[in-house]
């Protein structure tokens, strides 16, 4: 199972951060998407490492058109020598419409069509292919060599699709390199709806699971005292309640029975009452989303739960020593 | 006047040549857009360089949405210590439409309304001003404390526009804190239709001239031996021909006087007879399009000519040697 481990978005630091992380062997170094753009510290972190993965873990998608992200997956992965990984996810509807004021509809057959107009871009840039994409959603017909990246040694970069629920999961199957579940998922969920999403996904692509990666960043609670666990159980309930508040999520609660807690959450959300949302997840509930455990056993945890489903994971594993972190990802890299 | 050069966009060679160009005394580097991201260059030009003001020149407004391109010059300029410049340009509605799959609408109107949107983001971020924006193109209505840079030391970048028509520069003017005057230009056309629009945009913002840049890269033909200047000349009318063959840009031949030759280039340039337009291009001409000369006249006559209203310049220097260009650059800049 290869680890994952986050960079910030400070760019003063991302270049040394980045070299601690490839030198304790992480396969790959990811950036999201909130305040800053989620490009740049994958650039200078590509000058600072040799081996990384770059990935955007996630960058909104339909914040931007497919041509432009074409361009920014193209240079990065051409700097990177092959090593960019362009991990996108759909946002939700406000954030597109009202704070990037670009269009939303059907989400996961628009994130199927702006992913396919990547490939067609990229097609017409390193294969030749003339370029007459014309969907539903997105136009792109014009392209010339002015216009057309000539370093085309390392090719297109691959492309991961974020996604929850079964349409934007069997998207992810069908046109993208690989899927980034959500951390708010349970094994049950992962076994009967993610796989079989991706499997229907493949099946119409004609791809395999092999040529596929799951990345999962599954919720761990650890510590190397009692204190240090009951923070980090703390920290994860809550998040765990935050996210079941969502009703786009009532599903992955259903998946272990605990589906009315979804309605609940969402009024104590809307009355503010976020620290106290977090007591309501049972030691049960956390353990359907979490590997809880110390930092010894966190590995053999994860591989006997997750072994056979994923193939990435990712974590900051925040509050244990560096030497327990480093003992995590050899385990979990071999 | 300032000078500023170009730096290309193969991303391993710009930490050299940022270091070479800051060496060499220039004031500024430049991307254009073709076939690259044009932020990623100056991100790397930002890391290893001190005093080099960054700029694009320019970036496709009409490609992103607003909320990104405040992000990327959000963070550029944080990065840079308050060195980036945006510098936004419309493109063509074919390129805009086909190319990007983008709206494309009154461009001078988007424009302008594109500009408000992004200093009406910066205002939310730096000023905490509600971000209650709302124009016919964009719409930015939404923005939480989690998509808010923190690091807001040295705010918004400089945003400057390129144009052409008298609608564009006026919106420069108005909107802009500097105009880059496209290099098929001339005195005439500069003083009849360019700086009266861009007082006309001054002025309805109740903004001082002395507040907004003036860049103009004129035509440059010259060389240090009769090969060298027969060369720069050609190359200086097969430009100038090309450029003159544009329908949009038939006002600036109106201004010298040579309407007529619009419609002929563009006959010619559908018969891709590209070198045989050049001829057209006389040395009367030519001359108002920009300096001819030895190298040692071409700081001299620029200055004379344009020194009393352009403040930065990022003509090139079409002689073989670097001292001699190290000295026109040295002779602006004094």
């Amino acid at each position: 199972m290869k680890v994952d481990g986050g960079v910030g978005f400070d760019l003063e630091t991302v270049g040394a951060q980045a070299q601690e992380l490839e030198e304790m062997g992480y396969a790959g170094i990811m950036t999201a998407e909130t305040a800053h753009d989620p490009f740049f510290p994958l650039l200078v972190a590509s000058q600072n490492t040799e081996k990384v993965e770059l990935m955007t873990s996630i960058a909104v998608a339909f914040a931007r058109t497919p041509m432009v992200l074409a361009n920014i997956g193209h240079d990065l992965n051409a700097h990177s020598k092959g090593r960019f990984v362009l991990g996108l996810g759909s946002q939700i509807r406000p954030h597109i419409t009202k704070r990037f004021s670009m269009p939303w509809s059907s989400p996961a057959a628009r994130m199927r069509e702006f992913i396919l107009a990547m490939r067609a871009i990229w097609a017409t840039w390193h294969e030749g292919k003339p370029l007459e994409f014309t969907g539903k959603f997105y136009t792109h017909t014009l392209m010339t060599p002015m216009f057309t990246p000539t370093n085309s040694e390392f090719g297109a970069p691959k492309v991961f699709l974020a996604a929850v629920g079964p349409k934007m999961t069997e998207v992810a199957g069908e046109v993208a390199d690989g899927m980034i579940v959500h951390a708010f998922t349970t094994e049950k969920y992962l076994r009967e709806t993610t796989i079989p999403a991706l499997e229907r996904g493949f099946a119409a692509a004609g791809k395999k699971r092999e040529d596929f990666e799951v990345s999962y960043p599954a919720f761990v609670v650890t510590g190397n005292t009692e204190e240090q666990m009951a923070e980090a159980r703390t920290v994860t309930c809550k998040a765990i309640s935050f996210y079941g508040s969502t009703p786009a999520y009532k599903p992955v609660l259903d998946s272990i029975g605990a589906g009315e807690l979804q309605g609940e959450l969402n009024t104590m959300s809307k009355q503010g009452r976020w620290d106290e949302m977090g007591t309501l997840i049972t030691d049960d509930i956390l353990k359907e989303f979490a590997v809880v455990g110390e930092p010894q056993t966190v590995a053999g945890q994860m591989k006997a739960r997750y072994g056979d489903l994923i193939d990435r994971t990712s974590a900051a594993y925040a509050n244990i020593p560096k030497t327990d972190r480093q003992r995590i990802i050899t385990e979990l890299s071999a | 006047m300032k000078v500023d050069v170009g730096i290309g966009h193969q991303l391993a060679k710009v930490p050299e040549t940022v270091r070479k160009m800051e060496a060499a005394g220039y004031d500024g580097i430049r991307t254009a857009e073709m076939n690259h991201d044009p932020f990623f260059p100056l991100l790397l030009a930002a890391e290893h360089s001190e005093k080099l003001e960054l700029a694009t020149s320019i970036a496709v407004a009409f490609a992103r949405s607003p909320m990104n391109l405040a992000n990327i010059g959000h963070d550029l300029n944080a990065y840079s210590k308050g060195r980036f410049t945006l510098g936004l340009g419309s493109q063509i509605k074919p390129h805009i439409t086909k190319r990007f799959s983008m709206q494309w609408g009154s461009p001078a109107a988007q424009m302008r309304e594109l500009v408000l949107a992004m200093r009406a983001i910066w205002s939310n971020w730096y000023e905490g001003e509600p971000l209650e924006f709302v124009g016919k193109y964009y719409q930015h209505t939404l923005m939480t404390p989690a998509f808010t840079p923190e690091d807001k030391a040295h705010g918004a970048p400089r945003v400057v526009l390129a144009a052409v028509g008298p609608g564009m520069t006026e919106v420069a003017g108005e909107v802009a804190d500097g105009m880059i005057i496209h290099p098929f230009s001339n005195i005439p056309y500069i003083s009849q239709v360019t700086m009266p629009a861009i007082e006309a945009g001054l002025a309805k913002a109740g903004k001082q001239r002395a507040d907004f840049e003036l860049s103009y890269s004129c035509f440059v033909v010259t060389g240090r031996d009769e090969e060298e200047f027969a060369a720069s000349k050609k190359a200086a009318q097969e430009r100038i021909a090309f450029y003159g063959s544009t329908p949009a840009y038939k006002g600036v031949l109106d201004a010298i006087g040579c309407g007529d030759l619009q419609p002929e280039l563009n006959t010619m340039s559908k018969q891709g007879r590209w070198k045989e337009m050049g001829t057209l291009i006389t040395d009367d001409m030519l001359h108002e399009f920009g300096v001819m000369g030895e190298p040692h006249e071409i700081a001299p006559q620029m200055l004379a000519r344009y020194g009393s209203f352009v403040d930065r310049t990022s003509a090139s220097f079409p002689v073989s040697d670097d001292e001699q260009r190290a000295q026109i650059i040295q002779a602006l800049r004094a």
